[in-house]
């Protein structure tokens, strides 16, 4: 009876403990033991996608040489175009330094691009994440932007050794400022919070009162220097719609965000050229 | 009391639920989210002892919550929770059947849902929006429960049979 009665007070003791550590623990040790698991976990993450490689890898070696061949000799006209194209851009790139150099101006080249495969998408209400292939040892620290051929992807949040997560542009937490194409005046971006089937979106705040837009006349947003982890015009979406705000001096929005922008295969984060220079 | 296979069986399945839900919501995504935490409590609340159990639950509430963004901790210290509370009721579900192990999960996951809901909330364009978001997301994983949970929360046992060791619903009423 005694032994039963203080194997149920260890019971309660132990559970009263390791919950009262798991809420009220030092925050540097939350966020370490949090860090452990997290890149306990990027294996995990990781094995899908390197699978889906694989198996893309194996369906390509079954075509036939016939397809090999054909295939080739595509990829043989494109690579002569982009030869040309790359030629024609080194050109222009020892050109714009010498000017650079003669007029004395800092280097336009801010961002070094590295491309990384998204190996896991994790949209819910309550948070908007992505996990690249890519971490420290490939250069992405936290804060970094993240972009696709479609415009703005988020920022990365969290980078660990071999993978990061990429808070996406439609996450309320997501907020940078941003501006009409065409149009200096700075305006804020924010996520939208929880998506919706229809589609990722986002909203607007403090756009200036003469700015209309609708369904069928969207206006373009894009990044704004202001931002300074992105570069100037690179793509958030579209805003919809304009109302506004009960102070009469500003308006706000709704943005719709591209609808690959749940569905990304490869994405690049942005590494400031200072950063590299360091590393 | 660590040197107890049937720990590692339970941890080592939950791992493996870690990694099949990663993937299945990575390819759902953005359309729904399946988010079954009563299955990575259930198995160890019913069949391991008190402190393995606990320390079973943290380290996958752990392994779960690492790339969400939440604040560290706090999905440990609700699935804690739940478990003390299924962990002392066990014996109701002795028979093992696919009725009881199924209502359990559905209403367990249903519980801490809400919590998560009320707790993860970062803010959204709308209160109704967000609500439909929720509850849509919550539909899918009840149905998802409905097929699997009694095949998932059974898992450990099966593998523990086939490693030869017996794990049952024991202990002291």
């Amino acid at each position: 009876m005694r032994w039963r009665r203080f194997t149920a007070l260890r019971n309660v003791a132990v559970f009263a403990a390791a919950v009262l550590l798991c809420l009220f623990a030092p925050t540097a040790f939350r966020n370490s033991a949090g860090g452990l698991f997290e890149e306990f976990r990027a294996p995990l993450d990781a094995i899908p996608s390197q699978l889906g490689d694989l198996e893309k890898f194996w369906s390509l070696s079954s075509n036939s040489k016939r397809d090999l061949i054909e295939a080739g000799r595509d990829l043989a006209r494109l690579n002569s175009a982009y030869e040309l194209k790359m030629r024609e851009n080194l050109i222009l790139r020892d050109r714009l330094s010498r000017l650079e150099k003669i007029l004395n101006l800092p280097s336009q080249e801010k961002f070094k691009m590295e491309i990384a495969r998204v190996c896991r998408r994790d949209i819910s209400a309550w948070w908007q994440h992505i996990t690249i292939r890519k971490g420290k040892r490939h250069g992405i620290r936290e804060g970094y932007a993240v972009i696709y051929g479609g415009g703005v992807v988020g920022r990365v949040v969290k980078a660990n050794s071999y993978t990061s997560v990429v808070e996406l542009a439609s996450s309320r937490k997501f907020r940078m400022a941003a501006h009409i194409e065409g149009d200096d005046r700075p305006i804020i971006y924010q996520g939208a919070g929880s998506l919706s089937i229809q589609g990722s979106h986002g909203e607007v705040f403090d756009a200036p009162a003469d700015l209309s837009a609708s369904a069928k006349s969207p206006l373009r947003l894009v990044t704004s220097s202001l931002a300074g982890t992105f570069p100037e015009g690179i793509l958030i979406g579209e805003v919809v719609s304009l109302v506004p705000e009960p102070d009469g001096i500003f308006k706000s929005g709704k943005v719709n965000l591209p609808e690959s922008l749940s569905s990304l295969r490869e994405v690049a984060v942005l590494i400031p050229v200072s950063q590299v220079k360091i590393d | 009391m660590f040197f107890d296979l049937r720990i590692y069986i339970v941890l080592l399945v939950n791992v493996c639920l870690v990694y099949v839900l990663s993937a299945v919501n990575s390819e759902l995504a953005p359309v729904l989210y399946i988010s079954v935490p009563a299955i990575f409590i259930i198995s160890a609340a019913l069949f391991l002892e008190f402190v393995p159990m606990l320390a079973v639950v943290a380290v996958s509430a752990f392994l779960c919550e690492a790339t969400t963004g939440v604040r560290a901790g706090l999905t440990a210290a609700l699935w804690m929770v739940a478990a003390y509370a299924v962990h002392s009721m066990r014996f109701r579900f002795r028979a093992c059947d696919w009725f009881s192990i199924t209502a359990l999960a559905e209403i367990l996951n249903i519980i801490l849902l809400f919590f998560y809901s009320v707790f993860f909330y970062a803010g959204s364009s709308g209160f109704f929006e967000y609500a439909a978001r929720v509850s849509a997301d919550a539909f899918a994983s009840a149905v998802s429960l409905l097929f699997a949970g009694w095949f998932v929360v059974l898992l450990p046992v099966s593998v523990a049979n086939i490693s030869g060791r017996q794990m049952s619903i024991n202990g002291e009423e």
